[in-house]
């Protein structure tokens, strides 16, 4: 099971010139609560992603009040971006070390395809066997106390 | 188990008349994703919850001011809730049935006694109950947000 078929595909994306009013917009339309933040001159590849957290974090509790950009807030995507051809225990290695709930998947062109959960890992990564099923929770799982991610 | 044995006493609250910005800034510093608000920090009545996405979805994407009052963008009206003495059980169902990951625990003056939050049953009691073991995988594969599966 690779990264492609565990993701969904045509993904919302936003491009760092956006209004940070504006990907909030977006979230709220499209029902999401992170947006991979793409270049369009080069193609709709990924840069990084913006997320609802972030912009509580870093504008709203800063009390920036007007003029913000997607750039001004974002994250930028390191060496953790998910590939399509990713197997499913990569994506689980790669989710767990960035600590993110959701990641983009990018081709090998870095150009973004898709966005996988962990729920997705879950769901569509045991194939209906309950056994798989229970491993991957447990791979995804964390005790560790203060980690918000999971 | 209790949901009192569980949950987190004295958390974090944001009253009604308190800026979006100043929650945001609890949020941010206490590390975590929702506030009940109260309409004083003293008798701590339960009026609503505020999540970051809240502020997300309903104050920036409005551009609304974020020094405006919490009390406008709150979820209020019938709340989810779960009283001290429910068994853990019932707000890991609670959780389930609602999609959330915390709630508040009032008691019968609803009247915010604590949160009760998945990370607790995680953390705070033995991996093998059940109850803990639904709650992970609720932690795993739940969230307040899933995108839609795109047709096609």
């Amino acid at each position: 099971m690779k990264a492609r078929d565990l993701m969904t595909g045509d993904p919302v994306t936003i491009t760092p010139d956006a209004t940070i009013e504006h990907a909030a917009a977006v979230m709220q339309s499209r029902g999401v609560c992170m947006l991979p933040v793409v270049n369009t001159e080069t193609g709709a590849r990924l840069r990084g992603v913006i997320t609802d957290r972030d912009i509580v974090d870093r504008c709203v509790a800063e009390v920036h009040t007007t003029g913000c950009r997607v750039r001004d807030h974002w994250t930028a995507t390191g060496l953790e971006a998910v590939h399509s051809d990713d197997p499913l225990e990569l994506v689980i290695v790669k989710m767990r070390t960035g600590n993110v709930r959701r990641a983009p998947v990018v081709d090998a062109d870095d150009r973004v395809v898709g966005v996988v959960t962990r729920a997705d890992l879950v769901r569509r990564g045991c194939g209906g066997d309950p056994v798989l099923r229970a491993r991957i929770l447990e791979q995804l799982s964390d005790y560790s106390p203060g980690r918000g991610g999971l | 188990m209790r949901v009192r044995d569980v949950m987190t006493t004295h958390p974090s609250v944001a009253c009604r008349d308190h800026t979006v910005a100043r929650a945001a800034q609890v949020l941010r510093d206490r590390r975590i994703g929702m506030l009940p608000v109260v309409d004083d920090l003293r008798a701590q009545h339960l009026l609503g919850v505020l999540t970051d996405h809240d502020i997300v979805v309903r104050c920036v994407a409005g551009g609304h001011d974020v020094r405006s009052a919490v009390g406008e963008y709150m979820t209020s009206g019938p709340l989810v809730c779960v009283a001290p003495d429910a068994a853990v059980t019932d707000a890991v169902g609670l959780m389930q049935r609602h999609r959330l990951r915390r709630l508040p625990v009032v008691d019968e003056n609803g009247c915010l006694v604590g949160v009760v939050a998945l990370a607790d049953l995680a953390t705070r009691m033995t991996p093998q109950e059940p109850d803990v073991l639904r709650a992970i995988e609720l932690r795993v594969s739940g969230g307040h947000t899933v995108i839609p599966a795109v047709a096609g």
